[in-house]
C-alpha cells in the first residue's frame, strides 16, 4: 500500500470516528455512556493522529510516550472528573 | 587551566532528533500545557455548574462545530500528503498540498466567524452563562493557534515556492505541519466538551 493511500485511509477512519461522535449530540443515549464514547473516540483520534500524521514512531520513542501519555490522561481525566466525580 | 579543543562542544547531529526542530516543539509543549490548564478549568466549572454545563451544547450550533472537526481533520490529511510530497522530491505537489491546508485553514476561520455571529443573533452570549464562558475560552484560544498555524504554513509554502526543501533536508515543512497537527489535536479534545458532552 502506497503512502498517499495509507494517509487516505487514516484519514477517512478519523471522519467516521468524528460522525460516530457527533451521533451522540442529541443527547438521547445517558449521560455517562455519551462521555465514555465520545472521550474514547477522542483518545483514539488523537493517537491516529500523533502516530500517523505527527509520524512519532519508534524513532522518537519519548516524544511518542510523551503525546501519547496526554492523548490518553485528559480525555481520562475528563471523564473520571466530569463523569465519574460528578454523580 | 589550558583551553583545548577538546572543551568546545560538538556540532548537533546533521538529523535532529527530534522531528521538525526542537523550536517547534517548544511550542507545542506550550499549545498543549496550556489546552491542559484549560481543560481542567472546564472539569472544574462543570462541577461546579452542572446545570449550565448539562444545557450548553444544546444551545451551540452542532453543525458547525461537526464542519470545523472535519476541516480541521481534512487539513491535516492535506499537511501529511504534503510531507508525502517533498519527501518524493515532488515540490510543486507539495505546494499543492500546503496551499488546501492553508485554504483549509482559512475555511476553519470563517465557518468560526460564521458560528460566532449565529450565536450572537441566538443570545449565545458569554455571560450569566459559565459552560458558554467556557466555550468563547476555549474555542477562541484555539483559533488564535490556527491563526498561527496558518502563518507557518504561508511561511513553508512561500519557501517551497522558492525551492527551499528537498527530500533530505525539509525541516521547515516538517515544523509548519507538526504545529497543524498538534492544533489539529486540541480541536479533537475540544469538540466532544464543547458540542457532544450533555
Amino acid at each position: 500500500m502506497s503512502a498517499e493511500t495509507f494517509a487516505t485511509r487514516i484519514w477517512l477512519l478519523l471522519v467516521g470516528l468524528t460522525l460516530l461522535s457527533a451521533a451522540l449530540a442529541d443527547g438521547a443515549a445517558p449521560g455517562v455512556l455519551t462521555a465514555l464514547i465520545a472521550l474514547g473516540v477522542a483518545g483514539v483520534k488523537g493517537a491516529l493522529v500523533i502516530r500517523h500524521f505527527m509520524e512519532l514512531d519508534g524513532r522518537f520513542p519519548r516524544l511518542r510516550r510523551l503525546m501519547n501519555g496526554y492523548i490518553v490522561l485528559v480525555p481520562t481525566l475528563l471523564f473520571v472528573l466530569g463523569s465519574v466525580f460528578a454523580q | 587551566m589550558q583551553l583545548t579543543l577538546d572543551a568546545i562542544p560538538h556540532s548537533p547531529p546533521a538529523r535532529s532528533p527530534v522531528p521538525g526542530n526542537r523550536g517547534i516543539w517548544v511550542g507545542i509543549f506550550c499549545e498543549l500545557t496550556e489546552f491542559a490548564l484549560m481543560f481542567l478549568a472546564y472539569a472544574y466549572f462543570r462541577l461546579t455548574f452542572p446545570e449550565d454545563f448539562h444545557r450548553g451544547p444544546g444551545m451551540l450550533n452542532t453543525a458547525a462545530g461537526v464542519t470545523n472537526t472535519l476541516v480541521m481533520l481534512t487539513s491535516s490529511y492535506c499537511a501529511m500528503r504534503a510531507m508525502i510530497a517533498i519527501r518524493r522530491n515532488q515540490a510543486r505537489v507539495c505546494l499543492r498540498w500546503l496551499v488546501a491546508t492553508l485554504c483549509l485553514g482559512i475555511v476553519f476561520l470563517l465557518v468560526k466567524a460564521w458560528e460566532f455571529n449565529w450565536n450572537l443573533d441566538h443570545g449565545v452570549i458569554g455571560t450569566g452563562n459559565s459552560f458558554i464562558a467556557m466555550y468563547y475560552y476555549l474555542t477562541l484560544n484555539h483559533l488564535v493557534h490556527v491563526v498561527w498555524g496558518c502563518l507557518g504554513l504561508i511561511w513553508a509554502l512561500l519557501r517551497t515556492w522558492g525551492g527551499a526543501y528537498s527530500p533530505a533536508d525539509h525541516e521547515g515543512v516538517e515544523a509548519a505541519t507538526l504545529y497543524w497537527h498538534a492544533t489539529d489535536l486540541a480541536w479533537i479534545v475540544i469538540f466532544p466538551l464543547m458540542y457532544v458532552l450533555h
